[in-house]
């Protein structure tokens, strides 16, 4: 890493906003609405608590380890090798995650938008988009997603406001008909994704200014409960929207935007949902192909850090292209298998980097409280 | 198939021209992770092309994290 590329609080929150939110303002609804039915809602409440854990824990090790990212405090606290196995699992999260995102673009365009165009053609365009934006490096990426983020939360604000009419309150009851299993279910599916996936972002931690680490944690905290709002309103709109149905329209937002209809002025703007979905995906993805360069460059210590982009960006494009082989399977791989995959590799390295930081401080200034106390 | 093949290759050489002259000073140990994974590339360019049902990625996952996840999605979609 350039020593001198670091990056202020502020645009460290609209990257924590953007890993978060990214596109799953738009995908979220339905798979979490199927499983937990109408206490989607609580769902998301508790799976954002989790999220706010790991979040938390990212920034105990940020304040303990300054300047390391994840696999550096993996490195400190477990030694190399360990360090090195975290580093290969993380890897083989992203090089599901990374491809998972763009196939999303490619899926949604040729469903919905552009039925006859090939998806390798959204896919190598968005990866082409990508690979340059994380090649130009942390901080135009972090100047850009400021207006980026604020342009796709302002866009899904504009729906979820204009389609108030839509919304029916009652939809919302029965809470819990089905017991607590179905929220324990959407808690499980949300916790993975998109909440549990801010464990990524202590990868971006050394790129934060260290003058402003007080700051740091005030607005991070601040963005991510901003993400958490955003995402547990378009659950909530989607059921109010759709009610017992909702579980069943995929793009929920999008849905809702297209039965938007306010006089003869806003009409037809499910092309905003469009770009938002368009942008969150391409945000997400340029900070995982630069989590993903990052911990190959820390793993091999690689002395250039922009060598391996765009053969990791060729792999990344031809997995987008063959990762499923049929809708269901697609679904089963990332409301099934990645929420596991996050809590079990992501979100357990972060809390047992934390558990182990802790106890290490404890034993090392148990000595000294008690040399302190001694007469 | 040959379109496939079309635009797989089109990728391929794509990525080499653009990047071609760059690796070629590349130190050592990064022309080694280059080569790697543009043998990985070309592994997953034939699963795009030949549409064969060859262990992809995700069944690499799938083999390691899908059993714990289908049972515990199993036993939270069981009612009651």
């Amino acid at each position: 890493m350039n020593p001198r590329e670091t990056i202020s609080s502020s645009q460290m929150a609209f990257l924590a906003t953007a890993i978060s939110v990214g596109s799953s303002i738009v995908y979220i609804p339905s798979p979490i609405e199927q499983a937990a039915g109408n206490a989607a809602w609580l769902s998301m409440v508790a799976s954002f608590g989790f999220g706010l854990l790991i979040l938390s824990c990212v920034l105990y090790l940020n304040r303990k380890f300054p300047g390391q990212s994840l696999v550096g405090c993996c490195r400190t606290l477990l030694g190399p090798l360990p360090a090195a196995i975290a580093a290969v699992f993380l890897l083989a999260m992203l090089f599901f995650a990374l491809p998972a995102i763009v196939a999303g673009i490619g899926d949604f365009m040729t469903n919905v938008v552009m039925k006859q165009t090939p998806e390798y053609a959204f896919n190598s365009l968005s990866f082409l988009a990508i690979v340059l934006t994380v090649r130009a490096g942390i901080i135009v990426m972090a100047r850009m997603y400021l207006l980026i983020v604020f342009v796709m939360l302002l866009f899904c604000s504009t729906v979820i406001l204009l389609a108030t009419p839509l919304y029916r309150p009652e939809y919302l009851l029965p809470l819990l008909p089905g017991g607590v299993k179905p929220l324990l279910h959407g808690t499980y599916i949300a916790a993975g994704f998109p909440f549990g996936e801010i464990a990524l972002f202590a990868m971006l931690m050394p790129y934060a200014d260290r003058s402003e680490n007080a700051r740091l944690n005030r607005r991070l905290y601040l963005a991510y409960t901003v993400t958490g709002m955003m995402l547990l309103l378009s659950v909530v709109c989607s059921t109010m929207t759709f009610g017992p149905a909702a579980g069943d329209v995929q793009f929920a937002l999008f849905r809702i935007s297209y039965e938007v209809h306010v006089g003869e002025l806003f009409q037809r703007i499910e092309a905003i949902i469009g770009i938002a979905l368009i942008l969150g995906s391409y945000m997400k993805a340029s900070l995982f192909l630069f989590i993903l360069n990052r911990i190959l460059v820390e793993l091999l210590r690689l002395r250039d850090d922009k060598a391996l982009l765009y053969p990791l960006s060729l792999v990344s494009l031809l997995l987008s292209l063959t990762l499923y082989r049929n809708p269901a399977e697609f679904y089963q791989q990332v409301y099934v298998t990645w929420p596991f995959v996050v809590l079990s590799t992501g979100c357990s390295i972060v809390l047992l980097l934390t558990a182990l930081a802790w106890l290490s401080r404890r034993t090392r200034s148990l000595p000294n409280g008690r040399s302190g106390n001694a007469p | 198939m040959l379109e496939n093949f079309v635009v797989a290759s089109v990728f391929i050489i794509g990525m080499l021209v653009t990047d071609g002259s760059r690796v070629k000073r590349l130190p050592r140990k990064e022309k080694w992770c280059y080569a790697v994974l543009g043998l990985a590339s070309l592994y997953v360019a034939f699963l795009f092309v030949s549409q064969a049902p060859w262990p992809n990625w995700p069944d690499v996952l799938h083999a390691v994290y899908g059993g714990p996840a289908e049972s515990l999605t199993r036993y939270l979609k069981a009612s009651g």
